[in-house]
């Protein structure tokens, strides 16, 4: 489990996260939704102790973040974290290098499955298969958490589907993961957990499985009451 | 590992070469500059304690290796171990010992020898602080005496008295002789005086102006010690003192200016007397900073066609003694290149002749010649015929 | 450690072929500079043998004979030196920033990296000694070889050859290989120490931005200060009470200080403090 304990965090005097809690299971797919701009990369970050935060504190099943963890957690940014002249064959033996929780057979299937070529260089590929190729340096991962930023902007709409596709696959079984977007539509269906910000602050944290059955409403019905409010 | 060859090999290239050149160069240099020295004629055990210092060019190159040499060995100045450099003071030998043997009372001191004295009950330093030292502070002596016995140290400061007169002032010699203290001062205006302090009631006992150089309008002087102190600190009877008066001032002038007054003085330190000597101006013309005082002569050594000459003038009887001469088997000289000095009562010359360079050492009482002898250069293992030799200092060691 | 090897192994990599532009820039530079200034040597010597009917060895009296040192004042063979210099001190700066800037944001991948973030760090220090000692080692190899061309070039009896201690000694060679061993080990680490301060500087940068940039000042300065503390002290306030031995022996420990303070810095920044 992910928990953020009363996170705040300042950039200088404009306050970017504002007593930040909830929590991310294992086995579920947390959905953080908003607005651009209301700090939910900079709440992923801090998770990986990419940026520092004010007060609060974060747990990763039940511990601090160390080195140790990111064989344990890994984050998915929206750009991609390799050298652009690096081959792809080339990102997988620097993933192998560094990470004991590297799966190249996974790799391998995720390459096939995306119809990516292993000798092409990361800097040659269109948008959308950057975009695959990053997520794949992710996935391929045997980790047990996966953080992954706004996976479908401005993505071609054959490439949403095929990443969209990942979601309901073996690949992400098992797996706790948090994703952020500022529209659901694609992933509606598949998710289990959403956290509404705004502005810094979390202004409700709901399963989607409850809310359907009891209230009877969809994940949009309730942003309309809470955005709109 | 196959992906790794570039790096290792890198590591491998530049641990190598950078290890194989400082092993090599560790054991090349201790002999790349050899100075022996061919018995010619005399006793050999005369070069035994002097150590000589001078400089090396190789075949009209302007590489220059500045050396020090025995008769054993020839070690190169440049090439010292770091820690040997890091140990030393930079201070003249003198100065060295007595850091070694009274290591606390040496600190903060100016290490010049001119400001030391020591005699087997006491080592007395003495400075002065003027407004161009920091911090800025009036003249003042300050001295500092180290009884040897006790090694208790007593300290006290004296005001310069009219010290409005002097803008700076540098001590020139420091002697003491049975418990006064007497502290010669070069000070500006070109004058040379002398304080003379009681060490028991550390006090001032009297101050005198032992010379200063005549004023005449728009000249150029020089007042200087011939028989400069700089490496004794012990007990020292007499100065020597020139003073030269040109009618221009050299510093702005190119054609050379005339000597209007070239005057030569003695000093009896004990006494507080000053004696000048008289012409012959052809032997007093040659006198400079290799001339000495032995005993109670001044032995004034110059070049001659045949080899050294050393006029002697006797200061207590002043008369003019005999002329010790002392030949060299090889007498074509070369300009420039020759060293003389007068040292405890001998003679030591090093002279550049066309076919290489002689040692000659003399005996200042008899006037005889103790030993000669070549030297013989090797640089990298071969022998030298074409090189450049300076030396600048003889000093003895025991 | 496997991963801190791996990692100068690839940071290594990352710049291996601009160094080995550099390296071939500075054997091509020098070997020509041998030719060409041995050719103007030997020019002038024709003129005034042939022309002015100076006899040689008037002539070898007068403008000295050629040696590998005339070489070494030449800018064919001081600039390439100057140029791998300077390119070194800004790649020092660029090891960090290229992670930082441009389209790729690898520095997530670097402190997403399962290791301690201080290997990151102590990785790319050891790449920029690597590099530096890669140079002067190059250049130790390349005198020998450049003397034997001067040789080809020039007849004995206008030559002067030297030994390569002698070459070395040189002063525009000298402050490139110190006398002894412990000199060059001490020199060289002090070189390190600065890339060190540097680095945790732009760490401060990479911190906290702008304020970052006054903290790196204030910090720069501070490690200066800890550094000359002793000399200063001992110039200003102890009146040189202490000795060449004593003054070198507590410069040291500063140096170690202001070393450990850097690493220790850059390790806290890197743990706490760091903004991607």
């Amino acid at each position: 489990m992910i928990e953020i304990k009363n996170v705040t965090k300042k950039f200088g005097r404009k306050q970017v996260l504002k007593d930040v809690s909830f929590t991310a299971e294992k086995g579920q797919i947390t959905c953080l939704i908003g607005l651009n701009g209301v700090g939910k990369t900079t709440i992923m970050k801090a998770i990986m102790a990419l940026t520092p935060i004010n007060s609060g504190e974060i747990l990763i099943d039940g511990e601090k973040i160390h080195k140790g963890s990111y064989e344990k957690i890994t984050f998915i940014p929206d750009t991609i974290t390799m050298l652009p002249q690096m081959r792809i064959r080339d990102a997988f033996v620097f993933m192998a290098d560094f990470y004991d929780c590297w799966n190249q057979k996974r790799a391998t299937e995720i390459l096939r499955f995306f119809k990516l070529n292993e000798t092409d260089r990361i800097s040659d590929l269109s948008k959308g298969n950057t975009a695959k190729v990053n997520l794949l340096l992710g996935l391929a991962m045997d980790v047990d958490y996966i953080l992954m930023d706004e996976p479908f902007s401005g993505i071609d709409i054959f490439s949403r589907e095929q990443i969209a596709n990942v979601f309901t696959s073996h690949l992400i079984e098992n797996r706790g993961v948090i994703i952020t977007t500022h529209e659901i539509n694609d992933i509606e269906h598949l998710i289990d957990k959403v956290v509404l910000l705004d502005n810094g602050a979390v202004l409700k944290e709901f399963e989607t499985e409850e809310v359907r059955e009891t209230e009877g409403k969809s994940v949009i019905d309730v942003m309309r009451e809470v955005y709109q409010a | 590992m196959r992906r790794y060859w570039k790096i290792i090999s890198i590591c491998l290239v530049t641990i190598l070469v950078i290890g194989t050149f400082y092993i090599q160069s560790s054991f090349a240099t201790s002999n790349s500059l050899n100075i022996g020295v061919e018995h010619v004629t005399g006793n050999e055990d005369e070069l035994q304690n002097i150590v000589l210092y001078g400089n090396f060019s190789p075949n009209h190159h302007y590489l220059n290796q500045s050396f020090q040499m025995t008769n054993e060995e020839t070690i190169d100045l440049t090439k010292l171990s770091f820690f040997q450099r890091v140990s030393g003071t930079g201070a003249p030998d003198p100065l060295e010992e007595l850091i070694e043997k009274h290591k606390n009372f040496m600190r903060s001191k100016d290490l010049t020898p001119n400001q030391f004295f020591e005699d087997e009950n006491a080592v007395v330093y003495a400075q002065i602080k003027d407004p161009y030292d920091l911090p800025v502070k009036d003249l003042t002596f300050e001295i500092e005496v180290l009884t040897k016995k006790s090694e208790d140290i007593t300290a006290f400061q004296v005001d310069v008295p009219q010290k409005e007169n002097y803008g700076w002032m540098r001590i020139v010699d420091v002697q003491v002789i049975d418990h006064e203290l007497k502290v010669i001062v070069r000070g500006e205006r070109a004058i040379l005086r002398v304080y003379t302090f009681d060490m028991n009631k550390q006090q001032l006992v009297s101050d005198d102006t032992i010379a200063s150089i005549p004023k005449v309008e728009s000249s150029g002087s020089d007042l200087s010690i011939i028989n400069d102190t700089y490496y004794s600190i012990q007990r020292q009877k007499y100065l020597l003192i020139k003073i030269e008066v040109f009618d221009k001032d050299r510093r702005y002038i190119d054609d050379i200016p005339n000597l209007i007054v070239n005057e030569f003085i003695v000093y009896d330190i004990e006494n507080n007397q000053t004696k000048k000597i008289v012409k012959p101006n052809e032997i007093v013309e040659s006198m400079d900073h290799s001339s000495a005082v032995h005993h109670s002569t001044v032995l004034i050594p110059s070049r001659t066609a045949n080899g050294v000459e050393v006029s002697q003038y006797d200061i207590e009887s002043d008369k003019w003694g005999e002329t010790l001469s002392f030949d060299l088997s090889e007498t074509k000289a070369v300009e420039g290149e020759s060293f003389t000095k007068l040292m405890s009562g001998k003679l030591y010359t090093i002279h550049a002749t066309t076919s290489g360079h002689t040692i000659v050492i003399g005996d200042l009482e008899t006037g005889e010649s103790l030993y000669e002898g070549k030297l013989k250069v090797t640089y990298q293992g071969a022998e030298q015929k074409n090189y450049r030799l300076y030396f600048h200092e003889i000093e003895s060691v025991q | 450690m496997k991963r801190y090897l791996k990692l100068v192994n690839f940071e290594v990599n990352r710049f291996l072929k601009l160094y080995l532009v550099l390296l071939g820039i500075t054997i091509l530079s020098q070997i020509i500079g041998v030719i060409v200034e041995s050719q103007a040597y030997l020019k002038r010597a024709n003129e005034v043998i042939y022309k002015d009917l100076i006899p040689k060895s008037e002539f070898i009296e007068q403008y000295g004979t050629m040696s590998f040192i005339n070489i070494t004042h030449s800018v064919w063979f001081t600039g390439p030196i100057l140029a791998c210099g300077v390119v070194l001190i800004i790649y020092v700066f660029f090891i960090w920033y290229r992670d930082w800037f441009g389209k790729n944001t690898f520095s997530y991948r670097l402190l997403m990296l399962p290791t301690a973030r201080i290997t990151i760090y102590i990785a790319k220090a050891t790449t920029i000694l690597l590099f530096v000692l890669g140079l002067v080692a190059l250049q130790l190899l390349l005198l020998p070889v450049e003397s034997q061309v001067l040789q080809l070039v020039v007849s004995s009896e206008f030559r002067t050859d030297l030994p390569i201690h002698a070459i070395v000694n040189s002063p525009n060679l000298g402050i490139l290989f110190p006398n002894t061993f412990i000199e060059f080990v001490l020199y060289y680490g002090g070189g390190m120490a600065a890339v060190f301060v540097v680095f945790t500087v732009i760490l401060f940068e990479r911190s906290f931005r702008i304020k970052g940039i006054i903290y790196g000042i204030l910090y720069c300065a501070a490690s200066l200060l800890i550094f000359f503390a002793p000399l200063l002290v001992n110039a200003f306030m102890l009146n040189n009470y202490l000795y060449p031995r004593e003054l070198f022996f507590l410069e040291l420990a500063a140096g170690l200080i202001v070393l450990a303070c850097a690493i220790w810095i850059g390790h806290f920044l890197l743990k706490n403090k760091i903004r991607v």
